[in-house]
């Protein structure tokens, strides 16, 4: 593959591949890391034929591989556990110069949604996981029966069943939650 | 024709189906009760997922996603700092000051030499300020560590002539920076949304090399972060009529509320729709992208009922913000500043055809 074809590739799709890695691993670096990867197997190959379902495919052949590797989630654990440490400290620190970050911070609400959502998400089977989220990324029926070694007529049943427990997941986790807050209110 | 299946009504929402299928399914649910509700709850369901989809963007982490270099924002070395001048610089200082100090009769040709030779260094200083500068406009960073995983030569090389990394690191800090700035500026105009437009921010700095124009299109300069992120007000110049009646109609009481709290008078162009209840937005035509205002992608964070017809709960800045992937792939988060209608019945299409054409205007943030 020339430069000319990676830029063309990376300019098209970079940034949904990065938005659907993110999605998926619930870590921005390591979503990074992941579609530079991927797009240097681009390189390596002469001829893309279906490219945007091939990339998303090795993409998520990559993530499954990583996912085995324990070296590398005690890599990111330790990431994690020192971006906290230095998070802490930082907001320690500007919080004793009289700074506050409530700005940037999502709040508490925002928050909840987003880890509601993240463990709905989670809840789901991998295959009814994926192939929403590159629905989401505008993949379309056969790319991503393409790059899910899927039936062309499984991906709607695919994408329906996702669809409803994701929502009825969110739902019910949204309704526990909201009876936990009645009950906090309640005895208080 | 018998009743479709939940996968098929899906597959036919998702403009996935055979023009023939798509057209039997459409008549069937025109006459089908129970077919239209199911269709119904599909679109919930769809619209429902999105949105839950979209609420794993924001990245907890302080993140600094690659950022394309403009030439603005590579930090050039001092003088000193540039070996080839700083060799030329000391070799002119020595000499003179041996000329200085011996005075022999050969002095002039040590000089001339020197001169020639601190010349030579210039040249050599240029031609790697080119390299540089080359290699400033390259799309993106990422595209650079890609080829320099590729290539064979070592990194390091390239980078101590080049702009290198603390130039790529600063570019970044630079970009993040504005992109912060640009969020609290918003941020005081609108209200509680600060992190969403610096993730935003940063998305849209990790995009600004054109991301889906066509190859053979010149890439459009990208415009300054500041200039994107603002006020807007979304119109649609085609495809309203009876559909933008539906929606003011269905306007609900906090939606007249909010629209009479933000003095709006009803509004007299008949271009105006709404655009907090759009889930996707996918043009069929080719997007131009050298104008900032055609639009191609995808407006989440609009989504405000679910599959069963009662409101999610949404706080404000989530249905008057949309984000719009626009056709060169940048990220631009606009405010609905106009907002005619906050339930999601009033702009569901009866046919999965998207609208035709969208244009924003910018105006200015309401205080």
């Amino acid at each position: 593959m020339t430069d000319e074809e990676l830029e063309r590739l990376f300019r098209l799709y970079h940034l949904p591949l990065v938005r659907y890695l993110t999605r998926r691993l619930g870590d921005r670096d390591w979503a990074e890391e992941v579609a530079q990867e991927t797009f240097l197997r681009a390189l390596r190959q002469d001829v893309l034929h279906s490219e945007r379902s091939w990339l998303f495919a090795v993409a998520t052949n990559l993530v499954r591989d990583e996912a085995r590797k324990e070296s590398h989630r005690r890599t990111r654990l330790q990431q994690l556990t020192l971006e906290a440490q230095a998070e802490a400290a930082s907001d320690v620190r500007e919080r004793a110069a009289g700074l506050s970050l409530s700005d940037e911070e999502p709040s508490p609400e925002r928050a909840r949604e987003r880890a509601m959502a993240r463990r709905a998400v989670d809840a789901l089977a991998e295959k009814d996981r994926l192939a929403l989220l590159m629905r989401e990324e505008g993949l379309d029926y056969r790319e991503i029966a393409a790059a899910l070694d899927l039936s062309v007529g499984s991906v709607g049943t695919t994408l329906s069943r996702a669809r409803r427990r994701l929502t009825e997941t969110y739902e019910a986790m949204q309704a526990d939650s909201a009876s936990h807050q009645g009950d906090r209110d309640a005895a208080s | 024709m018998q009743h479709p299946d939940e996968g098929m009504i899906h597959a036919w929402l998702d403009d996935a189906l055979e023009l023939s299928e798509a057209q039997a399914i459409e008549v069937h649910v025109a006459s089908c009760a129970t077919c239209a509700a199911m269709v119904a709850e599909a679109r919930g369901l769809i619209a429902a997922s999105s949105r839950i989809v979209s609420l794993l963007d924001g990245v907890p982490a302080r993140v600094i996603p690659p950022v394309a270099r403009s030439r603005s924002m590579v930090r050039t070395r001092a003088w000193w700092q540039q070996p080839a001048v700083a060799a030329a610089a000391l070799f002119c200082v020595s000499t003179a000051t041996w000329v200085s100090t011996h005075r022999s009769t050969g002095a002039r040709d040590v000089l001339s030499t020197a001169t020639q030779r601190a010349q030579s260094a210039e040249t050599q200083f240029a031609n790697e300020q080119s390299v540089s500068e080359q290699s400033a406009s390259e799309p993106t960073r990422s595209v650079a560590a890609v080829r320099a995983m590729k290539s064979p030569v070592p990194v390091a090389a390239t980078a101590t002539t080049t702009t290198g990394n603390v130039a790529d690191a600063a570019a970044a800090v630079g970009v993040a920076r504005e992109a912060k700035t640009a969020a609290r500026s918003s941020e005081r105009v609108v209200g509680k949304s600060a992190a969403e437009l610096v993730s935003t921010a940063l998305a849209t700095a990790a995009a600004s090399a054109p991301a889906s124009a066509p190859a053979s299109a010149p890439a459009p300069p990208a415009a300054p972060l500041s200039l994107l992120i603002g006020c807007y007000e979304i119109m649609q110049v085609a495809d309203v009529g009876a559909r933008r009646e539906s929606a003011t109609a269905s306007m609900s009481s906090s939606a007249r509320a909010a629209r009479a709290a933000d003095g709006a008078s009803p509004r007299s162009s008949p271009t105006a729709i709404v655009v907090a209840n759009l889930r996707r937005l996918e043009l069929t035509g080719t997007p131009d992208p050298a104008n900032a205002t055609d639009y191609l992608g995808t407006i989440s964070n609009a989504v405000v009922s679910n599959a069963a017809g009662a409101t999610v709960r949404w706080s404000r800045e989530s249905t008057n913000h949309v984000r719009v992937v626009l056709a060169d792939g940048r990220i631009l988060v606009v405010r609905v500043v106009r907002e005619l209608a906050d339930t999601a019945s009033a702009m569901v299409d009866p046919a999965p055809t998207p609208p035709a054409d969208i244009t924003a205007r910018r105006v200015s943030c309401p205080r």
